[in-house]
């Protein structure tokens, strides 16, 4: 009797041919929990000039934000070394600190902000709830108002979720081209994934080396 | 000055216009070559991004004999090369550190040549050069987080192999191809696959 079509040994050929071409593009399983590990992210607009930057401006807050966009209760000592991690990078890099008061408009604002909540990466949503208080908007950005929100069209193959306490670095370049309507033109960021979570003693034993890891690999500013 | 990838293209070229033709007949039969690849990357850039063996890859050869020693045809693969580790991934606006999977898949295709030596009888090496371009994807996974970076390259290859006969009248073949990636974007990819295959119609 006739053997069917599928038994040939032709057919097992090509199935087996098939099936090693198919199968090959599979990935093997993945890291469980957000949470689990240090991960410092940083992204940064190609046609931004961070050669020209010269001073900057950092409020002295780290806003927290939940998914209602309300900002928290900071821990204030923490967040202080935190900042000052921050300003000692950008002084290692050339960059002199304005105050906010400081009638001469900075060449960029730099921001901290740790989401409370799980939130996909380069959301907009919520910016004017809790920085429209800075006061620096109004001096050198008056036309800025509460429809306007930080655009990342650079940082899109970054895809996915941050992790609840996640600090991202934010510089925005007010002279910057804005790339839509009502966009605030941010031009380099930085997100720790994680950085906030677990007791304030194991954050104050990783933020320096996360916050200096963030700089060493932005060689562009 | 003349890349280590073009050295072993000509060199290869030489050997295989250098050699005698075979007896047997293959001008104008077609070929069809399944393989399984693994995967070795080579160059410092690719190695930095995901080292270490890869048993994850597969090929298919499909070729014309011109004469009845020299084949010409075309080749696709899909080749996997991944490691959990905590390198830096740098992408063209950006990088990521610390620890996560780091995959690269390339899916080459490429229009081949191949020269074979010695008797159909026996066992046959035979050499390959081959370009075109290829399709790789970077890709960075961590926990919810994922980043890619996927450009079109131009590729040539270099490959040296084995015809093994059987009684059965089957082929098996042995081989080792050198595959480059040239920049795109800043970005250059260069590995070598292993493969095992069945060669049908030779």
């Amino acid at each position: 009797m006739a053997r069917p079509w599928w038994c040939g040994r032709r057919a097992l050929l090509w199935g087996t041919a098939i099936a090693l071409v198919a199968g090959a593009a599979c990935y093997p399983g993945e890291i469980e929990g957000v949470g689990e590990v240090d991960l410092v992210m940083t992204a940064y607009d190609p046609g931004a000039s961070f050669r020209s930057f010269a001073t900057y401006v950092m409020p002295d807050t780290i806003i927290r934000v939940d998914a209602a966009g309300t900002d928290l209760p900071p821990a204030p000592d923490l967040d202080q070394q935190v900042l000052d991690a921050v300003a000692t990078e950008l002084a290692a890099l050339g960059y002199v600190r304005l105050e906010p008061s400081s009638l001469a408009a900075p060449d960029v604002v730099v921001v901290l902000t740790v989401n409370v909540r799980e939130v996909p990466h380069w959301t907009d949503g919520f910016w004017w709830s809790y920085w429209g208080w800075f006061e620096g908007w109004s001096q050198w950005s008056p036309s800025w108002d509460a429809g306007w929100a930080p655009w990342y069209p650079w940082a899109h193959k970054y895809a996915g979720v941050r992790g609840p306490g996640t600090l991202q670095i934010t510089m925005i370049d007010s002279d910057q081209p804005t790339a839509e309507a009502r966009a605030i033109p941010a031009v380099w960021a930085a997100a720790i994934d994680g950085l906030f979570t677990g007791a304030e003693a194991s954050v104050i034993s990783r933020f320096q080396s996360l916050v200096r890891q963030a700089f060493d690999q932005s060689p562009y500013l | 000055m003349m890349t280590r990838c073009g050295r072993v293209i000509v060199v290869l070229l030489i050997l295989g216009l250098s050699v005698s033709p075979v007896s047997a007949q293959r001008a104008g039969r077609w070929t069809f070559h399944p393989q399984y690849s693994m995967v070795l990357p080579m160059s410092d850039e690719t190695r930095e991004f995901v080292d270490g063996f890869s048993w994850r890859g597969g090929t298919i050869d499909i070729e014309r004999g011109a004469t009845d020693y020299i084949a010409i045809g075309a080749s696709f693969g899909w080749h996997v090369l991944s490691e959990e580790n905590t390198k830096t991934s740098v992408f063209p606006d950006g990088a990521i550190s610390g620890r996560a999977l780091r995959h690269v898949n390339s899916v080459p295709l490429m229009v081949t040549g191949k020269i074979a030596l010695g008797s159909r009888d026996g066992i046959q090496p035979w050499f390959g050069v081959g370009g075109g371009t290829v399709w790789i994807e970077s890709r960075t996974e961590s926990g919810a987080l994922a980043a890619e970076d996927t450009n079109w390259h131009r590729i040539a290859m270099g490959e040296a192999g084995l015809r093994i006969p059987r009684d059965s009248g089957a082929t098996i073949t042995l081989s080792a191809r050198y595959q480059r990636a040239f920049e795109t974007k800043g970005l250059e990819r260069e590995y070598v696959t292993f493969s095992v295959g069945y060669l049908l119609g030779g």
